[in-house]
């Protein structure tokens, strides 16, 4: 019986190890990608709101080339303030799990005027109307793919806030979990056992982030844009970063307990008189 | 009252020793359950997302089989296309998603490669300075590409003018070795619902 009691420990402990393992993975996902504000704080780190608006303004200047009308007509269609104000509410509504509306109506109406403007300057005339929207129905698209990185997230945005919020209770299920383990397994093995569970942890958090970080050329990835990658690669080398911090300070806690219990054990003489 | 300290060594290696057991089998689990899953998808990643650096991963032609044994990363510049009659003399990119094609001309990432024997497609926008003038192209001019792994002689055969959802036009095959380029037509103010198409066949044994 008592050897029973022992394997079941054992086998819990090495449960226990795992859930540490996908416990602490998931609290540095919860402070970072799932944090908005930290989401928010790269963002500003990398200048990515300057290199959109400055993609944005590139890709309506080549789009200007085929149309045969001067640049003149790109000018005030919008305020570079407008689209950090756009991009924060798009990313606002991704962790809201919301539909954020870019507003482009005052874009579009001030490229019509600046458009009719130019036309009568010239003394041209827009002949063929139809193409001319389209035109403009182009220049608008460009705004918005800029905001919303293409429309590539969509899909995401209507599971990330159901995500982050099983993420939450799934952290809280793990906790309970794993005192559950560490009860048990300080009743059937030992009392001081949790030095096992923390180092094993250590250890496995250092393999798996090795595995995955072994296999993807981070400093090289580049998803959709420059500007978006750039965010990326920060964002996914902080999160390995604080993943091997919390493995040390895993190890640190590992040593001291295991030190604690097994290395020293300090022995009362008592010295008679 | 005086303390006395004891070792108790075991017990440390005990621990420790349990905890790497711990660790082997967790390897073990990840490895022989998990590895083909996430060998997978990084490879994916690895394929389509990761720009070349500048250790530049060597692209490798293998002239027997007439096969591309390692491909230029996908968003990597891998050499450039020249027309002598239009004086056109542009880079050319793995890849031809929007950003791709702002810096030069692209290759459909779904066509064959320059000497593989099969259709190679490359687009590129009708503004000036990409592929503005091969409306300009007739049968007979030449085209070559310069690539990092060899110099490929086409000579056009055919030019046409089709409509934007007409993929008959871009017949991806391995019969044959055809260059097929083709851009947005008409020029001009808005939307293009047409594509301009480009046809050549390969020329001459050139070195790869």
């Amino acid at each position: 019986m008592r050897k029973f009691k022992k394997l079941v420990g054992y086998i819990l402990g090495f449960i226990s190890s795992v859930l540490l393992t996908i416990l602490v993975l998931l609290f540095v996902f919860k402070i970072t990608i799932f944090n908005q504000n930290y989401v928010l704080q790269k963002l500003e780190d990398n200048n990515y709101y300057e290199e959109v608006t400055k993609s944005i303004k590139r890709d309506m200047g080549n789009s200007l080339m085929s149309s045969g009308l001067d640049k003149s007509i790109l000018d005030g269609i919008f305020k570079d303030g407008d689209i950090k104000v756009d991009i924060k509410g798009f990313i606002a509504s991704i962790y809201t799990g919301s539909k954020y509306k870019v507003d482009t109506d005052s874009l579009k109406k001030k490229l019509n005027s600046n458009i009719d403007e130019y036309l009568k300057e010239k003394g041209l005339e827009a002949t063929d109307k139809k193409s001319l929207e389209t035109y403009v129905d182009g220049v608008v698209k460009i705004y918005k793919d800029g905001i919303n990185i293409y429309g590539y997230l969509d899909g995401v945005i209507s599971s990330f806030a159901k995500i982050s919020t099983y993420t939450d209770m799934f952290i809280g299920f793990i906790i309970v979990f794993i005192i559950v383990c560490l009860v048990v397994i300080r009743k059937w093995v030992h009392k001081r056992y949790s030095g096992v569970v923390c180092l094993s942890s250590s250890l496995m958090l250092l393999y798996f982030r090795w595995f995955i970080y072994d296999g993807i050329d981070f400093k090289n990835i580049i998803i959709i844009s420059d500007s978006f990658s750039k965010v990326i690669r920060k964002v996914l080398i902080d999160v390995g970063d604080k993943v091997i911090i919390v493995s040390m300070v895993l190890l640190i806690i590992s040593i001291v307990l295991n030190l604690n219990n097994s290395l020293f054990k300090i022995k009362r003489i008592r010295k008679s008189l | 009252m005086h303390k006395k300290y004891k070792f108790k060594g075991k017990a440390f290696v005990t621990y420790v020793a349990l905890s790497f057991l711990f660790v082997c089998v967790f390897i073990v689990i990840i490895y022989f359950g998990l590895n083909h899953t996430i060998r997978k998808y990084t490879n994916i990643i690895n394929t389509v997302a990761i720009k070349e650096s500048k250790n530049d991963r060597k692209v490798k032609f293998d002239n027997a089989q007439k096969k591309m044994t390692s491909i230029p990363s996908y968003g990597s510049k891998y050499g450039t296309i020249k027309i002598d009659k239009i004086n056109l003399d542009l880079p050319l990119y793995y890849g031809d998603n929007e950003e791709i094609l702002s810096y030069g001309i692209g290759h459909y990432a779904g066509s064959y490669f320059p000497g593989e024997g099969g259709s190679v497609i490359l687009a590129g926008h009708n503004d000036p300075g990409y592929f503005e003038k091969i409306l300009e192209l007739g049968n007979n001019d030449k085209i070559v590409l310069d690539l990092n792994y060899g110099k490929f002689d086409y000579q056009i055969y055919e030019t046409r003018i089709v409509s934007e959802n007409d993929l008959s036009a871009f017949p991806i095959q391995d019969n044959e070795e055809r260059l097929i380029l083709y851009t947005c037509y008409p020029l001009g103010v808005g939307h293009k619902t047409e594509r301009f198409v480009v046809y050549a066949h390969r020329v001459g044994e050139t070195d790869a």
